[in-house]
């Protein structure tokens, strides 16, 4: 096969290292389907380009290397669209490669043509409309670098089809752009020391520091360069969603999820606190509640690769840009904190959660706390939105933050399968068990098709309130008890849509069934689903209404 | 707060509605907008006056960490300088010189 610009994209991925890519084909991206076939690269077929995208982030947060998703243009390309935002709130490294129409049909109109470049502008952190054949493997080279470097994101490659069928002109298809791309020096490379000397200043003059630790961390691959400031400090830890892990959660000094649904030492802890070091995080709404009432007494060193993160929200007393790995290792000195750490941890003893409540059903916490005490670290937990999220979230004991694949900042219902799929594929040996409700399972319920096709092992733990139970809970307790569209009690028999997948699958109603069903979800074979009956009403506490102080948590009854 | 920030950023596809883009969805709405392509379709130089209530230093490190962007200066951060300066510049046709910043801050490279 002669080299058009499908062959040179197709080499091109081989040179980055691509082994597998997600994706699902249409007319405008045939030539890069039939390329494929010249390449020993994986390609994934998932059942909805939703699915492709996904599942490419799920191997992108497992592997740490950049993911890719194909999608054909018009339709293919729109449903690509939220994963891109997913990807762009996470800030996963994802390559998204779509099909356009030809360039002379560009904006007539034409069959499944859509602004691709356009639609999906606010959600990149940058995209290519490729012009010319001879351009594409310096494109490629170039998204790569962006996608993976500084704070991570996707990059879009928009590929005309007849750009893609078109010949390549120059010799070395390797070579660079015959004008070639701009490149940039990433910001945050550097670090500046009049702000690391006046960050340890701070933390020398704080009598009541917490640690608050969010995504960044893993991203910058400084988990046990932050793991050693924590021991070197001990100063108490809180982490966010995505931080959860950085510190193993049994570690004596981790307090636990702060925010909305945070546990009460976490939020008690950092209100009362006097100097917050942030660490790879963002002051997100859900983590700060009400912001001018978050942590009232704090002075805050802000640690981030992302000049743009420095007082978009809180303006820090202390900016210290750059790599973690970096800035991390000279922050860490011994702080004379006794009794306040103490304190923090008495707060957490004292506010221990109950985990056997006098309740007749499967009660959700304990569960999934049996669960994280029953697995080993090689065990990945994929998660959807909503309820079971959260009580992921507060109650699985992660020790390492690549553990967890959680839709953080998009919150994206049906993230938890394709990201199991995507997870599976990038580390085989795992155990991949994709914690889900009744409500976001059915998001992507067609991906059940692929695990069959690539026969994955991944486990599905279903927790079913037979409702939409987040919205249920807001409803309860903001718009009065007043349900609107959240029953779900019609859904289908969801061990015989897993058994007519080919998946085995069982039930589990009560709480006897529990050791047997941990069991076999750490130790069965194949893929399976575990279809969990949970009490309806059941719901997340602690709660910080939105917009409220983290300071005003309700409490409810464990059912 | 008004200001008006000038952009030197590479002339690729879409890198005016990037940036512009960019700074709409950031929170500020932007009350006039020139921007002219330089050294033979290199670059993309723009003039934004641009008015909102947030930090105008964030919106000028989010533009900052667009790829394309090679430069991004804050010419003017004074509620009246702008506002005079709009007003004048809403007569004249063609590109006004920028040259002289009333507060003009150089965006570092690392910030
Ligand atoms: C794609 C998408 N649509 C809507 C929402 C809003 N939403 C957040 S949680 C939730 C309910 C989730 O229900 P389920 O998956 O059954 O989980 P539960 O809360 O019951 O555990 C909804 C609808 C969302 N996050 N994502």
């Amino acid at each position: 096969m002669s080299m058009n610009g499908a062959l040179a994209l197709v080499r091109a991925l081989e040179a980055q290292g691509v082994v597998t890519v997600f994706g699902y084909p249409g007319g405008a991206i045939m030539p890069v389907y039939d390329a494929l076939l010249e390449s020993s690269i994986r390609h994934v077929l998932t059942r909805h380009e939703q699915g492709a995208a996904l599942a490419a982030i799920g191997f992108a947060r497992t592997a740490s290397k950049p993911g890719v998703c194909l999608a054909t243009s018009g339709p293919g390309a729109t449903n690509l669209v939220t994963g891109l935002a997913d990807a762009m709130m996470d800030s996963v490294p994802l390559i998204a490669i779509t099909g356009q129409v030809p360039g002379g049909a560009l904006g007539t109109d034409a069959f499944q043509e859509v602004d691709t470049f356009g639609i999906t502008m606010p959600v990149v952190k940058h995209s290519y409309l490729v012009r010319c054949a001879d351009d594409i493997p310096a494109v490629v080279a170039e998204a790569f670098e962006i996608a993976g470097s500084g704070r991570p994101g996707p990059v879009l490659i928009d590929l005309p089809k007849d750009v893609a069928a078109a010949a390549m002109q120059r010799a070395n298809p390797h070579g660079d752009l015959a004008s070639p791309p701009h490149r940039r020096t990433q910001a945050g490379a550097g670090f500046n020391e009049n702000e690391l000397d006046h960050a340890v200043a701070l933390l020398e003059q704080s009598r009541r520091p917490v640690v608050y630790v969010g995504g960044g961390v893993v991203n910058a691959d400084a988990v046990d360069a932050f793991r050693q400031f924590v021991e070197t400090s001990r100063i108490p830890t809180v982490q966010t969603l995505k931080g959860l892990g950085s510190l193993p959660c049994e570690h004596e000094l981790s307090l636990g999820m702060l925010g909305m649904h945070g546990l009460p030492a976490a939020n008690m802890a950092v209100q009362e606190s006097d100097l917050l070091v942030v660490v790879g995080a963002r002051f997100d709404d859900r983590v700060t509640g009400k912001l001018d009432e978050f942590a009232p007494h704090a002075r805050v060193i802000h640690l981030d690769v992302d000049p743009a993160e420095m007082g978009k929200i809180r303006q820090p007393d202390a900016p210290v840009l750059g790599d973690l790995n970096q800035t991390l290792e000279r922050l860490a000195v011994p702080m004379p904190i006794d009794d306040w750490r103490g304190h923090c941890l008495a707060m957490k003893r004292d506010k221990a959660w109950d985990y056997d409540p006098p309740v007749a059903h499967v009660y959700a916490p304990t569960l999934l706390r049996d669960l994280s005490l029953a697995a080993d670290e090689n065990v990945l937990v994929t998660c959807d939105v909503g309820q079971h999220q959260m009580w992921v979230a507060q109650h699985y004991q992660f020790k390492h933050p690549r553990q967890h694949l959680t839709s953080g900042g998009l919150g994206t219902m049906g993230f938890g399968l394709p990201a199991a799929i995507g997870a599976q594929l990038a580390d085989p040996d795992a155990t991949v068990i994709c914690v889900t409700g009744d409500g976001s399972i059915m998001m992507n319920i067609q991906e059940l098709a692929t695990l069959r096709r690539y026969d994955l092992p991944v486990r599905i733990l279903l927790l079913d309130n037979q409702s939409l139970g987040m919205v249920r809970q807001w409803q309860h307790l903001f718009f009065a008890d007043r349900y609107s569209e959240i029953d779900l009690s019609d859904n289908p028999d969801f061990t015989r849509v897993a058994e007519a997948f080919g998946m085995s699958a069982f039930r589990v109603d009560s709480p006897d069934d529990l050791p047997n069903a941990i069991d076999r979800l750490l130790h069965g074979r194949g893929s399976m689903l575990a279809h969990v009956a949970i009490n309806t009403e059941a719901n997340v506490w602690p709660l910080v209404p939105p917009a409220t102080s983290n300071s005003k948590m309700l409490q409810g009854s464990h059912i | 707060m008004n200001a008006t920030l000038s952009v030197r950023m590479n002339a690729t596809e879409g890198s005016l509605l990037r940036l512009i883009g960019l700074v709409g969805r950031r929170g500020f709405s932007i009350r006039r907008v020139e921007a002219t392509h330089t050294h033979n379709g290199r670059w993309l130089e723009a003039d934004l006056a641009v008015t909102g209530e947030r930090s105008i230093d964030t919106l000028q490190r989010h533009v900052s960490n667009l790829h394309d962007v090679e430069t991004v200066t804050v010419l003017t951060r004074d509620r009246s300088a702008v506002d005079r300066r709009i007003d004048r510049e809403s007569f004249s046709a063609g590109r006004v010189s920028m040259t002289s910043p009333v507060e003009g801050s150089r965006l570092l490279r690392r910030y």
